[in-house]
């Protein structure tokens, strides 16, 4: 492209030289022919001097015209001021943006074997023509995400969209008027990835893989998902964009918000660990546990009964009675220290957690480009010093206001493997890795990777783990979520009318989502993980299987290695 | 510095040199995505340069021509720059071609690119991954969809190989005629009989027009511009004595009447034709030759206070047709579709909704019908920055009819800020050779004759530059000299011609 660019140059310049050279010859032309005098009175002369004061006014008219031009062609999209509106339409109607997507080679994005093999986005001959692909199809939809001049963008396409469109080299900038940009390397392995979104199939839930030492993530699948394929089908866009049932492009696992349910009793125990509240008995009886100035009970499971226990027992069997008595013991403050060092944040008031919120600081990225992309959701509580009881009971087993991520979930998880220190998630694989917190106190951490190990040996999550070749640490959970009744037939909230008032109301049910979070392998963390399937049932009973299978094809894949010692660790970068 | 013939003729040479290295530009761009622009077409275009010299040669040698020759050369400056930038345009696939094909030409020369920059770009991994060696070739880019068939007889009779020589023939007429006194003073003497002849010319020929165009594509009424301009210089000639006597700037009444009657009567036909862009020239010019011959102040504060008037009018679009309405909308608010409700806009509206059939459009689509070529063109324009794309690197070719009223953003977007400066200059020395030739007129007929014919060629100029870079309404006048519509590029020749012969005049009684 270099060569008709210069012979254009030639070109221009020398035409500038020549239309120069005229207008020079023109000004500089010798006198004008004198008028005979006698002539004057019929005013042929005046009428000259009129005529030489037209080229000054047809000069202004041409420095008009040039800055009009100098105006589009420099000034309307900054530096000083920019032109919103003229902005707007040109980003989604200037049809040169499609010629220039069509014909630009965005950057591959490679998994983190950096092999065109697993590319996790690549170009593909097809024979007659060469098109862009996203291999990993429905099972990395919401990660590798798409660009479409109609449908916008997502996912990685569009969190990493500056770099896959910054020149490869200098060179390649000045000689191309489309770009060929840069390549991406992420933490993503896309074999985990695919069979992390194959055990998702026909849930809806989403699941969350970590190494716990960077941060960088192995997978992250979301279901209900779509094809990316299809995406420009006008039909299954209508489709897909508009199912509010399944909500298949929304990823779960970061744009949704969650109860924790019994899994975030990890951090309940962290806070109990610091504060040295461990050694705590409490009741937990017949009847549920109904905290001072409230009328309602706060039960168990299937209403069981574990009698007068200890800390490390009620964490094994999630008694939903001790933790909503260490919470109140442990009080707002504390635990809501305790969860900042977690990156969750608290709200002061009701109102406050009505609104919705990004978290754009989480990711160990450069900018808030992948934040704009995927968030994600900013998980809270609410806590203050005047906090009814009730409430402050019910958030410590991650009922009531608690709103969490999976990503979050994954996140506290990854904290307790790795000591205590949590890592900002991150995506590129050369990217240092950064702390996201404070670490914990030194014996917690290895306290709570004992209580969660036991979860996994004696307590709620045996059945799933028995007969596993990789020792597990982990916390299941049961959340009750309220959410809407969609009528099936019309894709719309089902509406109840009140029979006595005659007003109409969303009718809404209770989602019993499963959870399960925790770290592999056990004497040797180096994964950190969260599952949550919807309207699952018990975590123990359906995310725990998933979290074994994932775990397993994460050893399989060498991900993790059993028998690593702190010299070998195949994660690390 | 009056240039010489000898330097005028090394410009000549020296600029066909240039056109050369464009077009070889056009061509070496063209191949690199995918389409071989056609070479022949180039070489018709440089060979047009002949007839020029001809027609130079024999205006020094057989007609002793003493005159300006500077307006010549900016003129054929102005029209190879606009031959380069048509030939870059129509070599273009995707140009004047809609729906399927255009899509087909549109996906082959992207790919084209994309295979260029795999192969330049790509290292040995990725290349294997997509080819499966790293010494394959990526497959040729499909010819039968890029190609623009076209063959030399077609070439030959095609309108831009007729119409330049036309406009040669016509200029050397002119030039032959007005240089003599007797067809001077037989176009004064029978200045009014011209006036109404060509008005009832006109209107037959708008009787038989659709929507603003002759037969086909054409607008046969271009020459009568030249006709009306001598009409209303030999009556403002014989007049202007009578017109200067004047009472607070308004002459006699008994004079005023029929005067404003016969310098109105260009503006009918084209408000038939619905043609506001020649009415605004017409206007513009008509006041031109008044203000020079009648020289009242007072006048110049009427007619400023009478456009000042009409301001709101047009503003609040009282009383003025839909069409306007939505030409000054353009003009105001082209990021903004007006609200779907606007009485004025929704017969438009539904206009383009049946043309795309089936497929119900919003509110913004059917505005971006309309506003698409102002729009795409300032697009261009910005892409195109100071130094421009290059030729044939850039996108020109997605706004709609460029080769004619929008040259000027097809130039600035593949010469930037500079190619638009250079056809400014150009245009800059041509105007004020014309302003030199009348100022040296040495009686009032050719002075009025000369002045109106530059003011032609600058006002539209002017109007067509105003509207693609929003600072006037789109008014569809061409740029003279580049934009390659058949009859206005004739008229505009012959003009050039009647310049010259005008200078040639005013060289001979200097001597």
């Amino acid at each position: 492209m270099i060569i008709p660019a210069i012979l254009s140059v030639i070109f221009s310049f020398g035409l500038m030289a020549l239309a120069t050279l005229l207008l020079y010859s023109v000004l500089r032309a010798g006198p004008t022919t004198k008028v005979d005098t006698d002539e004057a009175y019929s005013g042929i002369a005046t009428a000259s001097r009129w005529l030489h004061r037209l080229r000054i006014l047809f000069i202004l008219f041409c420095l008009v015209v040039l800055g009009f031009h100098a105006y589009w062609a420099l000034c309307v999209d900054g530096p000083i001021l920019v032109d919103e509106n003229y902005v707007k339409i040109r980003d989604s109607r200037d049809q040169r943006n499609r010629r220039i997507q069509e014909a630009g080679l965005r950057g591959w994005v490679f998994d983190r074997h950096d092999s065109p093999d697993s590319a996790l986005i690549h170009y593909r001959n097809l024979g007659t023509k060469i098109v862009r692909e996203y291999p990993l199809g429905e099972t990395g939809a919401h990660l590798i995400g798409y660009k479409d001049l109609v449908r916008g963008e997502a996912g990685i396409e569009k969190a990493y969209d500056k770099v896959l469109t910054s020149p490869l080299s200098a060179y390649n900038a000045l000689v191309s008027t489309v770009p060929v940009g840069k390549d991406l390397v992420t933490t993503i392995d896309s074999q985990l990835q695919r069979s992390v979104a194959e055990q998702l199939a026909g849930k809806r839930g989403a699941v969350v893989v970590l190494d716990i030492k960077t941060g960088g993530i192995l997978a992250l699948a979301s279901n209900p998902n779509f094809s990316p394929k299809e995406l420009s089908d006008e039909q299954y866009w209508q489709k897909i964009s508009t199912d509010e049932i399944n909500k298949p492009l929304v990823n779960r696992a970061t744009g949704q918000y969650y109860l924790p349910g019994s899994s975030f009793k990890t951090v309940v125990a962290a806070a109990a660990l610091i504060y040295g509240l461990d050694k705590e008995h409490f009741a937990c009886q017949a009847g549920g546990f109904t905290p001072p100035g409230s009328e309602k009970a706060i039960e168990d499971d299937q209403n069981s009964v574990h009698g007068h226990i200890d800390f490390e027992r009620a964490f094994a069997v999630s008694c939903n009675q001790y933790f909503a008595q260490l919470g109140l013991k442990l009080g707002a403050a504390r635990l809501a220290e305790t969860a900042k060092l977690f990156g969750i944040h608290i709200d002061e008031s009701p109102e406050e957690a009505r609104k919705t919120l990004i978290d754009n600081k989480l990711w160990n990225a450069e900018g808030s480009d992948l934040a704009a992309a995927f968030g994600p959701n900013q998980s809270r509580m609410m806590l203050n010093t005047k906090i009814y009881r009730f409430d402050l009971a019910i958030q410590s087993i991650g009922q009531g206001y608690t709103q969490m991520t999976p990503l979050q979930m994954a996140l506290i998880a990854a904290g307790v493997a790795n000591n205590g220190q949590v890592m900002r998630p991150k995506l590129e694989l050369n990217r240092a890795p950064k702390p996201l917190s404070t670490a914990l106190p030194p014996q917690v951490p290895a306290r709570l990777q004992q209580l969660m190990i036991g979860v996994v040996r004696s307590g709620t999550a045996r059945a799933a783990f028995t007969g596993s070749p990789i020792t597990v640490g982990g916390k299941t959970g049961t959340a009750q979520r309220e959410v809407i009744v969609y009528d099936t037939k019309t894709g719309k909230p089902r509406l109840i009318t009140d029979t006595k008032t005659g007003k109409q109301y969303t009718a809404t049910r209770l989602s019993i989502d499963a959870w399960f979070i925790g770290f592999a392998p056990a004497e040797n963390p180096q994964i950190a993980f969260a599952v949550i399937i919807e309207d699952g049932g018990h975590g123990g009973a359906v995310a725990a299987p998933i979290a074994r299978n994932t775990v397993e094809k994460a050893a399989q894949l060498g991900l993790i290695n059993a028998h690593a010692n702190n010299t070998k660790q195949p994660l690390a970068n | 510095m009056r240039l010489k013939p000898s330097h005028q003729l090394l410009i000549i040479l020296t600029l066909t040199a240039l056109n050369i290295v464009g077009y070889l530009a056009v061509i070496w761009a063209g191949t690199l995505r995918g389409y071989l622009p056609n070479p022949f077409i180039a070489v018709r275009d440089i060979l047009i340069f002949i007839p020029f010299l001809i027609f130079f040669f024999w205006l020094i040698r057989w007609q002793h021509y003493r005159g300006d020759l500077t307006l010549l050369t900016a003129t054929l400056l102005l029209f190879s720059i606009g031959n380069v930038a048509q030939f870059r345009l129509f070599s273009d696939p995707e140009y004047g071609v809609r729906g399927q094909q255009k899509y087909e030409a549109r996906t082959a020369k992207m790919q084209t690119i994309l295979k260029r920059n795999i192969e330049t770009a790509y290292d040995e991994r990725k290349k294997i991954a997509l080819y499966g060696d790293a010494e394959a070739k990526p497959p040729a880019p499909d010819t039968a969809v890029l190609q623009r068939e076209s063959s030399i007889s077609k070439l030959l009779t095609s309108q831009y190989t007729y119409v330049p020589i036309i406009g040669i023939i016509g200029m050397a007429v002119a030039f032959l005629f007005l240089r003599r006194d007797t067809f001077l003073s037989f176009i004064q003497n029978y200045s009014l009989t011209i006036g109404l002849f060509t008005f009832a010319a006109f209107l037959v020929l708008v009787f038989f027009s659709v929507r603003g165009k002759f037969l086909g594509n054409t607008t046969p009424w271009e020459p009568a511009k030249i006709l009306f301009l001598f009409s209303f210089a030999g009556i403002l000639t014989d007049n202007y004595r009578i017109l200067s006597q004047t009472r607070w700037g308004l002459p006699p009444r008994r004079i005023l009447i029929p005067f404003l009657a016969v310098a109105g009567l260009p503006i009918l036909p084209f408000f038939v034709l619905s043609d506001f862009g020649q009415m605004l020239v017409f206007f513009g010019v008509y006041a031109l030759l008044l203000f020079i011959s009648v020289r009242k102040v007072p006048q110049i504060i009427y007619a400023t206070l009478l456009s000042a008037a009409f301001a709101p009018i047009f503003y609040f679009g009282i009383g003025i047709p839909d069409r306007l309405k939505l030409r000054v909308h353009l003009w105001l608010n082209t990021w903004q579709a007006p609200p779907a409700e606007t009485a004025w806009w929704q017969p438009f509206f539904n206009r383009i909704q049946s043309e795309y059939g089936s497929r119900v459009i919003s509110n913004l689509d059917a505005w971006f019908d309309q506003a698409s070529q102002i729009a795409l063109g300032l697009f261009g324009i910005e892409k195109g920055g100071l130094w421009g794309q290059g030729l044939g690197l850039g996108f020109p070719e997605v706004v709609p009819v460029s080769d004619s009223d929008f040259i000027y953003a097809a130039i600035a977007e593949e010469l930037g800020l500079l190619g638009g400066l250079v056809i400014i200059i150009a245009l800059a020395a041509l105007i004020f050779a014309g302003l030199r030739i009348a100022i040296e007129a040495q009686d009032m007929f050719t002075k009025l004759i000369a002045a109106g014919v530059t003011g032609f060629l600058g006002l539209q100029a002017l109007v067509n530059l105003g509207g693609v870079l929003r600072l006037l309404p789109m008014t569809g006048i061409t740029l003279p000299f580049v934009s390659h519509g058949g009859s206005s590029l004739i008229t505009s020749f012959v003009m050039l011609g009647i310049l010259m012969a005008i200078s040639q005049r005013n060289a001979e009684v200097v001597r």
